[in-house]
């Protein structure tokens, strides 16, 4: 298994983004120009294969990860039964990985690519000083946090119920 | 001021400044829901959010898609496309979320299960006070956050417990998980050895409670997630609380009580917490409109999980059919007929004795020289006798023709002809009433459980009067039993 960011930083391909392609994510809908640059300015381009490693659990969480292509898987590990396939995420745009937006800022799932994927990767700094700026805009920023972590929640529950269907998240 | 202590009380508020508390204090008000009033409602619009002050609250999550059957009187507390629901009593616990976070609708429907007292603050007082206060907003989206983190954390480890079958284990697992932040003195590392053992299961409650009041921040964080966790471990908690208090309400009674009023009280006491859980029944349409009849139904196995202390077990199949079916119907415990205690079984003996019950004798109990059953043909006169009088004095009897109880899958197995020669021979003939019922030998507090009451029908109608022995027999094995194995069929379905 390769874990390709989070530990490996320098393994998979990588690209530079532009305020204009955050425009064009959901989760960006609404914020200012002036902090689309800022994000922009620190946010990477990433492109993983099957199989690869984005985030591994309980590892400290250092960025945010949003799906712009491909397949994602989200593990979640239990002491004496392994990873237990949770859900998979393919809507491009959605938030990957959120625990960069939550104390104590670990990883609460692995999430591993189900096929060639591109990520975005967007450091917990460049949110935090955004945060320090703006605080309404924080609160803004995670509100969308808020919803995509209800979305995986919904998830999870609809998988509590028929086990059988891994939720796409 | 009690509203402020309520909010300051509350895990969800405790970390924010006493200005935006008291301000919303100021501006939330108090609401009282009746038993059964519905709170919140999964899929309508998040309007409010709200805080528990007094009471108890029960939490349901309605399946995607789910509903296969509607939910009807007759209907338990599983059925309809349900989740079992999550009780939820502690002070300050929220509610309602979704309020806050786009779509805005609510992921869970809650009802009060008692009256109920909700500190109720509307959507667009924290969108104010964000817009006034960015730095509070922040700081509440930072812990609205953690509360659906929380949640989703519980309901992670609630799919590994429904998953496995094993709580301990998925305590373990949620414990591991946090492990970095968690003492390792902390009385939280010994939940999963209380919950190994039903004896210990109480110690793991109070530890619990205790903990959620007095623990440190990430104990009382995980002790009510595992609290959320263990809803069903509670509920067969309060089953085998029950199943005690039905035993000694029996055993421990009176001497002067008499057995009709013995049946009745526990009967009554049965269909108490037989109403805590999943059932159907169908088919009540087919009971006589007047008791004194017999009722034959397939026996199955009991549950290890409700074996008394003293070694008994309280069989649920039975009691339910008497308590649920019968009791409901005609208003007086049936009179069932039971094996006789075998030598050293004091538990089983302290209770069918104090019943009145009709009592048969399997071949290694062995009468002593003043039983009055000293034969065979004497225990089988003594049989007939009791329940013809039963019979003519108006009372029903439910006979489980087996002679032995099995699993769901098994059962049932073939009949013995006993209760068929005494339907046979009284005058007025009794009606049979066939029931089936489906698992019961499962754990009450997970499964589902069917009755299902068939067509009666009289010996005589098939057989005619004075009817030969091998003809009974042969129709007993080949027409009643074969019917009997589609009808557990059918309820075992009916069930899914």
């Amino acid at each position: 298994m390769r874990v390709v960011i989070e530990r490996d930083g320098d393994v998979g391909a990588r690209g530079a983004v532009t305020a204009l392609d955050l425009t064009g994510l959901r989760f960006f809908e609404g914020i200012p120009p002036w902090a689309l640059e800022r994000l922009a300015s620190s946010a990477r381009r990433v492109r993983l294969e099957s199989g690869d490693v984005v985030v591994r659990q309980n590892d400290e969480a250092r960025a945010a990860f949003f799906l712009l292509s491909g397949k994602a898987q989200v593990l979640v590990y239990f002491e004496g039964v392994g990873d237990l396939l949770m859900g998979v995420q393919r809507d491009p745009g959605s938030l990957l990985a959120f625990s960069a937006f939550r104390a104590p800022y670990r990883h609460t799932s692995s999430v591993r690519c189900e096929e060639a994927s591109e990520l975005l990767r967007v450091p917990r700094g460049a949110f935090e000083q955004l945060f320090d700026e703006d605080a309404y805009l924080g609160y803004r920023i995670l509100k969308k946090v808020a919803a995509a972590m209800d979305i995986r929640l919904a998830g999870a529950l609809a998988f509590l119920e028929a086990p059988a269907n891994p939720a796409e998240l | 001021m009690d509203t402020l202590e309520l909010l300051r009380g509350s895990p969800f508020f405790e970390e924010m400044e006493r200005e935006h508390l008291e301000h919303f204090a100021r501006h939330a008000r108090m609401r009282t829901f009746e038993p059964g009033e519905r709170i919140i409602a999964q899929g309508d619009p998040a309007t409010a959010f709200y805080v528990l002050d007094r009471g108890k609250i029960e939490l349901s999550f309605a399946r995607p898609g789910g509903g296969t059957l509607p939910a009807t009187e007759e209907s338990g507390s599983e059925t309809g496309g349900q989740t079992p629901p999550h009780i939820v009593g502690h002070r300050g616990h929220p509610v309602g979320w979704a309020s806050i976070v786009e779509p805005h609708r609510y992921r869970a429907t809650a009802v009060a299960r008692e009256k109920t007292v909700m500190l109720e603050l509307g959507r667009g007082l924290f969108e104010e006070r964000a817009e006034e206060r960015p730095d509070f907003g922040l700081a509440f989206m930072r812990r609205v956050l953690w509360l659906i983190g929380n949640h989703l954390s519980t309901t992670r480890t609630r799919l590994v417990a429904a998953r496995y079958g094993d709580v301990p284990r998925a305590v373990r697992a949620l414990l591991e998980h946090n492990a970095a932040a968690l003492s390792v003195a902390s009385p939280l590392h010994k939940i999963p050895h209380y919950l190994e053992n039903r004896l210990t299961l109480d110690d793991a409650h109070h530890t619990l409670e205790a903990l959620e009041r007095e623990g440190d921040r990430t104990e009382r964080e995980l002790a009510a997630q595992i609290t959320g966790l263990l809803d069903e471990v509670w509920r067969e908690v309060e089953v085998f609380r029950r199943l005690q208090e039905i035993y000694e309400i029996v055993a421990g009674a009176p001497e002067g009580m008499s057995p009709e009023e013995l049946r009745r009280r526990s009967c009554e006491a049965f269909a108490r917490m037989f109403e805590q859980t999943g059932y159907v029944i169908r088919g009540e349409e087919n009971l006589p409109d007047r008791p004194g009849h017999i009722f034959v139904m397939n026996h199955l196995s009991n549950h290890l999980d409700n074996l008394l202390p003293n070694d008994f077990i309280l069989t649920l199949d039975t009691h339910f059919v008497s308590s649920m079916v019968l009791l409901k119907k005609y208003g007086e415990a049936p009179v069932r007929v039971v094996r006789k205690s075998d030598p050293g079984e004091h538990g089983h003996q302290r209770f069918y004795d104090r019943l009145g019950y009709i009592y048969v004798y399997s071949g290694h109990v062995d009468p002593t020289d003043d039983d009055p059953a000293s034969s065979p043909e004497e225990r089988r006169r003594l049989f007939l006798d009791a329940a013809r009088r039963h019979l003519r004095e108006g009372r029903n009897i439910v006979i489980c023709p087996e002679g032995t109880s099995t699993e769901t899958e098994r059962s049932p197995v073939p009949f013995k002809t006993g209760a068929f020669h005494l339907a046979a021979g009284v005058r007025p003939e009794p009606l049979i009433v066939p029931i089936a019922v489906a698992n019961f030998d499962k754990k009450i507090t997970r499964t589902k459980t069917a009755t299902v009451v068939h067509e009666p029908f009289r010996i005589s109608d098939h057989l005619g009067e004075n009817v030969g022995k091998e003809a009974l027999r042969g129709f007993v094995n080949d027409v009643v039993y074969a019917r009997f194995r589609r009808y557990v069929h059918e309820a075992v379905e009916l069930a899914r």
